[in-house]
């Protein structure tokens, strides 16, 4: 087992490497300049002589391998720049904000989790059924629904019903939980629900498929219990792809929750993302790609790690 | 002489201002009611704090109440101008020293007093910016000779030609006064950090979420009537307007958010305006398109946009203003009368008799069935609506223009380097001065910011002409000759002006609404009604 963690952690930084690599380059192809966006995309008068001097300040001047080579020098040392827009480095601007992410992620699966476990569990046990029909029509319905519609919904039920939204700004969950609560609850219904119905399908299908095994069909005939047969032959099994779904989610969800962070108004990498994309600074969205892609790596190291646990013939290959 | 004096005094009283002679400070009423805390949301993210650094609206809406400028404007009267740090100030008769004197007992909200030496400093700051500084609107002040600080509460600032926008110009709110501590300290000090003279101080910033302020206790005026601000980082309007997450919006709104606020909160927020909005929105022709180098294609082009009918239907689903307009704001002191501009190409009202003769100047030029490129900003509002709008308009003259959508980052890149035939583009101003509105017109290697990239030294004459002429007509009447010189040769197609409609939280009180969203964003005078 050690010997399979080391191996699946030690590749790791080759990954990341290349992510970094591969992040500086294509950015540098993107068309469009974030000083003439800063200085001239709200007009304004700006000589081409002042447009030139800021980027000079800026550092947009030098040889493109003095650039990359500033920056993968800065790597290791957890220095990823300094925006572009803002002018604080991009680890503070990120840092300020993945905290957000990460609770709304959690939030999430936890919901995710709850639902779908008990909802695919009961689709596969019961396929055929009213039940299952119905169960199916939830989980399909909330694959069909895009989040941020959901969410824009949830905010209109929210103005309709309540005459009121969350407060605006981030409140710590250290300083008042309910708040928070209050805050993210909206947003984590409308993403947990698309979540929910991919594991509960995933689960579903996963359950049925383990349970037209022979070893399961042994075990009835040498008549263990149902539900031992279920939970102890059945589902451990069926949790191996569940479990990859659920952190590849996970993961996508710390970076991917564009549309609706901007939705809810929340100060989170996603809107991060959008506004460091609208104003081309590539600085601060090349941390980024390499913050959510070293999330990716760490929760794919550790769906592996899990699948380890949970497979011991996984473990014992080379 | 006499002659002189006469047309510097009526121009100043265009201004609202009393040359040569005293002036009266700030006269904002003192608070009807005391406290609270104003909350509104703004739609972008300031890229620095320092005002005399950038074109950001953002910035002003955060940054502004935290500063003073030399003069400032009287709202209800705009562009009437009044005391900011400045108790009075006169104007030499010949119009080329303006001498300022300041309130005493100012201090930065760090307790340092305010001098001449802190206005000295800032101004020099803006012309000759140090290393790492930036200053968009330097040329601005290009005639500023020399600043003389006989003692700590007199500037007197010199000019080495006479330049009629210059008065307006000390009324800038992106010139605003830091301290010479500061920049002393260091040159750079205000783009990270905030220390003015003005009614808020800085509480607190959350980089991309919130800019939280408190009443600045030894403020010099008696009008900074709240607790404090909160200024949210808001993605839309409607939604936190609706869902009492916010009280205000600073900018402007379009239609649909309107109707959509008005319907769900009834008599709980005011709709403030129409009013005029300085950004004109105008099309850029590529003069080094092939097409565009004929003037009755460009001319075609003026003449087939139907505005006098087609900008009413178009204020109906976007926020521009239904009146028709030339390069200046309609109704504003240097404006063309409503008569005049419908003399001029594209103006005319005959709509249909205009696109038949366009039609056949197209035909005449062997450009029939016209095909270009239009490059749009992907923005809905206004862009979308106003491309849709054109695109029709040019295809009804049988014209093939294709339209190319980009976001920001990419129009702008392409608009820059001159990749389109036709590009929307804007013009946005802060007072209605032709030294502002008409800068951008002309020749590209004067202004920078002509992306038709054409090239006419009669219009540069004009423009020096006007700008250093103090005669009010003289110089309204040079303003108009180059506006229809522009008009006539259609390198530019203006589209509209905006119209500012602002939706309001009904507690709000004692706020005025100025012809642009970078005008009044100190929220002095602004109550709440609580």
């Amino acid at each position: 087992m050690l010997q399979y963690a080391l191996r699946r952690i030690l590749l790791v930084f080759p990954t990341l490497f290349a992510v970094a690599v591969l992040v500086f380059l294509v950015l540098r192809v993107v068309p469009g300049d974030i000083v003439e966006i800063k200085m001239t995309a709200e007009g304004g008068i700006v000589s081409q002589e002042e447009i030139e001097r800021e980027r000079e300040r800026l550092g947009l001047n030098e040889p493109l391998y003095k650039q990359f080579f500033t920056y993968m020098i800065g790597l290791p040392r957890g220095d990823l720049g300094v925006s572009l827009w803002t002018e604080r480095p991009v680890s503070q601007e990120i840092g300020s904000r993945i905290a957000l992410s990460f609770e709304l992620a959690i939030l999430s699966t936890i919901l995710a989790v709850l639902i779908a476990f008990p909802l695919g569990t009961l689709s596969a046990l019961y396929r055929g059924t009213v039940l299952d029909y119905v169960i199916r029509i939830i989980t399909i319905g909330g694959i069909a629904v895009p989040s941020f519609w959901l969410g824009m919904l949830l905010i209109m039920f929210a103005i309709t019903f309540f005459g009121k939204l969350p407060p605006l700004g981030t409140v710590s969950i250290f300083d008042d939980p309910l708040t928070n609560l209050y805050q993210l609850i909206w947003p984590a219904l409308s993403v947990g629900y698309r979540y929910s119905s991919v594991v509960a399908r995933m689960l579903r299908s996963s359950i049925l498929e383990v349970l037209s095994e022979d070893y399961i069909r042994t075990a009835r005939a040498k008549g263990v219990f149902e539900r031992l047969v279920i939970v102890k032959h059945g589902m451990r099994n069926a949790l191996l792809p569940t479990v990859t779904v659920i952190g590849l989610e996970f993961a996508f969800l710390l970076g991917g929750l564009v549309v609706t962070e901007s939705v809810f108004n929340l100060n989170g990498i996603g809107k991060l993302f959008v506004d460091s994309v609208v104003r081309n600074d590539l600085n601060l969205l090349q941390g980024l790609v390499l913050t959510v892609a070293t999330c990716f790596v760490f929760v794919n190291l550790i769906v592996d790690l899990l699948y380890a646990a949970l497979d011991p013939r996984i473990r014992y290959q080379k | 002489m006499r002659l002189f004096l006469k047309a510097a005094v009526l121009s100043a009283t265009i201004l609202g201002t009393v040359a040569a002679t005293n002036a009266y400070a700030g006269a904002h009423s003192s608070c009807p009611k005391q406290g609270g805390t104003l909350v509104y949301g703004v739609k972008a993210e300031p890229p620095m704090f320092d005002l005399h650094g950038n074109n950001s609206y953002a910035v002003q809406h955060y940054v502004a109440q935290h500063y003073s400028t030399l003069l400032t404007f009287d709202w209800e009267n705009f562009p009437n101008m009044e005391g900011d740090l400045a108790e009075s100030w006169s104007v030499s008769d010949d119009g080329l020293t303006f001498t300022f004197n300041l309130h005493k007992g100012v201090k930065f909200h760090d307790g340092t007093p305010m001098t001449s030496a802190d206005v000295k400093a800032s101004y020099e700051r803006i012309q000759n910016p140090p290393e790492g500084v930036a200053s968009p609107r330097k040329a601005l002040l290009a005639d500023i000779s020399g600043i003389e600080t006989p003692d700590d509460h007199t500037v007197i600032f010199k000019l080495s030609a006479p330049n009629a926008f210059m008065e307006a110009g000390f009324a800038s709110p992106f010139n605003a006064i830091y301290s010479k501590k500061d920049l002393d300290a260091d040159p750079k000090f205000p783009i990270k950090n905030v220390n003015g003279t003005g009614p808020y101080k800085l509480k607190e910033y959350k980089p991309g979420e919130a800019w939280i302020t408190e009443r600045y206790e030894d403020f010099h005026h008696d009008d900074n009537c709240l607790d404090g601000t909160i200024g949210y980082k808001i993605s839309g309007i409607a939604e936190p307007m609706l869902g009492g997450q916010i009280m205000a919006e600073w900018r402007g709104t379009a239609p649909a958010e309107r109707v959509t606020i008005k319907e769900g909160l009834g008599d709980k927020v005011n709709l403030v305006g129409p009013h005029g909005w300085m950004t004109l929105f105008l099309v850029s022709l590529n003069s080094e398109t092939e097409a565009f180098k004929d003037k009755r294609v460009r001319q075609a082009l003026q003449m087939c946009l139907d505005r006098n009918n087609g900008l009413k239907q178009l204020a109906k689903i976007t926020f521009t203003s239904e009146t028709p307009a030339g390069l200046t704001l309609p109704g504003s002191p240097y404006a063309m009368s409503p008569e005049d501009l419908a003399t001029v190409t594209g103006y005319r009202p005959d709509g249909d008799s205009e696109k038949k003769k366009a039609m056949a100047m197209l035909k005449e030029a062997g450009y029939e069935g016209l095909k270009f490129t239009y490059s749009n900003r992907a923005v809905a509002h206004p862009y979308d609506h106003m491309a849709i709008w054109m695109m029709s308009e040019w295809k009804k003259c049988g014209m093939n223009p294709e339209m190319i959508s980009n976001p920001t980052a990419t129009f702008v890149t392409i608009r820059n380097e001159g990749g389109f035939d036709a590009t929307i583009d804007w013009a946005p101003s802060f007072l209605p001065d032709p030294s502002l509105m008409l800068f951008k017109f002309i020749s590209d290697d004067q202004t920078g910011s002509n992306y038709s990239n054409y090239i006419d030294r009669e219009l540069d004459d004009l423009y020096n002409a006007q700008k250093g002429e103090l005669d009010f007509d003289k110089r309204k009447a040079l303003s108009i000759e180059l506006e229809k010189k522009v008009l006539n040769d259609s390198h530019i197609l203006p589209v509209a002006f905006l119209g500012r409609v602002l939706a309001l939280d009904s507690r709000i009180k004692g706020f005025t609404i100025a012809p642009s969203h970078i005008l009044n964003n100190t929220y002095r005078g602004i109550w709440l009604d609580e």
